[in-house]
């Protein structure tokens, strides 16, 4: 019996980061696919700025059929982020992992969708969430339920929560591509705003 | 066991400008051994007035040496060239430049510089929003080749196929730049800058 290895590409290829309104381009370094199966790619995204109008974010997938060089990437997949406006909301009370499932916020949030524990402060303790039911109350003091437990602790002087945030994978084969890269381009209109991004890569590698 | 990836030398559509009307055809690519065939198309119109659909890249499976099977055919639709040009000379490596001629535009875009030199003819990906012509622009990889002064710069596509290879043996790759027409149907002539490299996944080691 055959199996496949796999693995967690670390550290990301493109970090958790803050990218600012009118950034031309943020791209990852090179990686060497040239005897990978496959990949899956993990696009973290979410509006740090209540910007109305906004104009989208997009993520590209580039592969190169040579070994070196810049001179040969092609777009594998390119996909755009949504523009609508977040409803930014401070928390009410601090969010812990010990408290783990419900929040009170300020923002009147719509169940099914993600949010983002924005901390400006240090970007990398921001936290993607996926909410589950809103049980009203009114501002300040929205009770979201998340689907799981919170990872880090969010106060409410380092917190702002932005709804419309996302997360999406990507399943890319990979079977005729030397090389792999992303880019995220934050410069694609007149109305571009600032936005936090983490793209994640895993690959499939050999059977065993 | 793990993918043994190999590019085809040459390019079975090598990069070139191709007159209106022109036919590249790649010859039988033996695919025999092969599971899959990814192909990398580079492809720039160097004409700047709209044209509604035009240019054909072919994919054919061929069996025997009857009428090849269709794969995939790609086709331009919508099609209007911007164009630019250096009004300084540029230095390879640079990673900024003030185009002229290039009016508002989105980004990301590709373009193909067209130095009068064809072995410094180069793919930009331009990759910041400009709003006229004389601004900035910034490409996300630096200039590999010097330009002079005046070398122009068109608007251009990339894109990726990738094609299953595993239930026939031969293959071959058409560029049909023919059959160029207006909105209203018209015949026109488009000349284009086109490029197809091809790598063929044929072992598991």
């Amino acid at each position: 019996m055959s199996s496949l290895n796999k693995t967690n590409v670390v550290p990301d290829p493109i970090a958790i980061q803050l990218i600012t309104a009118g950034t031309a381009a943020v791209k990852s370094s090179v990686i060497d696919m040239s005897t990978k199966f496959s990949m899956s790619v993990f696009w973290d995204f979410s509006p740090a700025a209540n910007t109305a109008g906004a104009t989208s974010t997009q993520l590209s997938m580039q592969g190169s059929f040579k070994d070196a060089g810049d001179d040969a990437w092609v777009p594998l997949q390119d996909w755009l982020s949504p523009t609508a406006q977040s409803a930014a909301g401070a928390l009410a009370v601090d969010a812990t992992p010990l408290s783990p499932q419900t929040i009170s916020v300020a923002a009147n949030i719509s169940p099914n969708t993600y949010i983002l524990f924005y901390e400006a402060g240090v970007i990398a303790n921001s936290e993607w969430a996926f909410v589950v039911a809103n049980a009203g109350g009114g501002g300040p003091n929205y009770t979201l339920t998340l689907e799981q437990t919170l990872v880090r602790n969010h106060t409410i002087v380092n917190t702002v929560v932005h709804s419309y945030a996302a997360r999406w994978k990507f399943d890319i084969d990979l079977s005729t591509i030397k090389r792999v890269r992303f880019c995220l381009f934050n410069s694609r209109g007149a109305t571009n705003r600032d936005v936090v991004c983490r793209v994640g890569l895993t690959t499939l590698d050999s059977i065993a | 066991m793990a993918y043994n990836k190999a590019l085809i030398i040459p390019d079975p559509v090598p990069f070139q400008y191709l007159a209106t009307n022109t036919v590249i055809d790649s010859g039988d690519i033996d695919v025999s051994g092969a599971f899959s065939a990814g192909l990398f198309i580079s492809w720039f119109v160097k004409d700047i007035t709209y044209r509604h659909y035009g240019g054909m890249i072919h994919v054919f499976a061929k069996t025997s040496q009857d009428a090849p099977y269709v794969l995939v055919q790609l086709t331009g639709t919508g099609l209007k060239s911007r164009t630019g040009s250096f009004p300084v000379p540029a230095l390879a490596g640079d990673t900024t430049a003030n185009l002229t001629g290039v009016g508002p535009t989105v980004a990301p875009m590709w373009y193909v510089v067209d130095d009068a030199d064809p072995a410094k003819r180069e793919m930009v990906q331009v990759c910041k929003y400009h709003l006229g012509s004389g601004d900035p622009q910034t490409f996300l990889d630096p200039l590999q080749f010097p330009h002079a002064g005046a070398t122009p710069l068109w608007q251009g596509m990339r894109h990726f196929l990738r094609i299953n290879c595993y239930s026939y043996k031969t293959m071959k790759i058409v560029y049909d730049n023919r059959r160029w027409q207006t909105i209203g149907g018209a015949d026109v002539t488009v000349p284009v800058f086109v490029e197809i490299a091809m790598i063929l996944n044929s072992a598991l080691t």
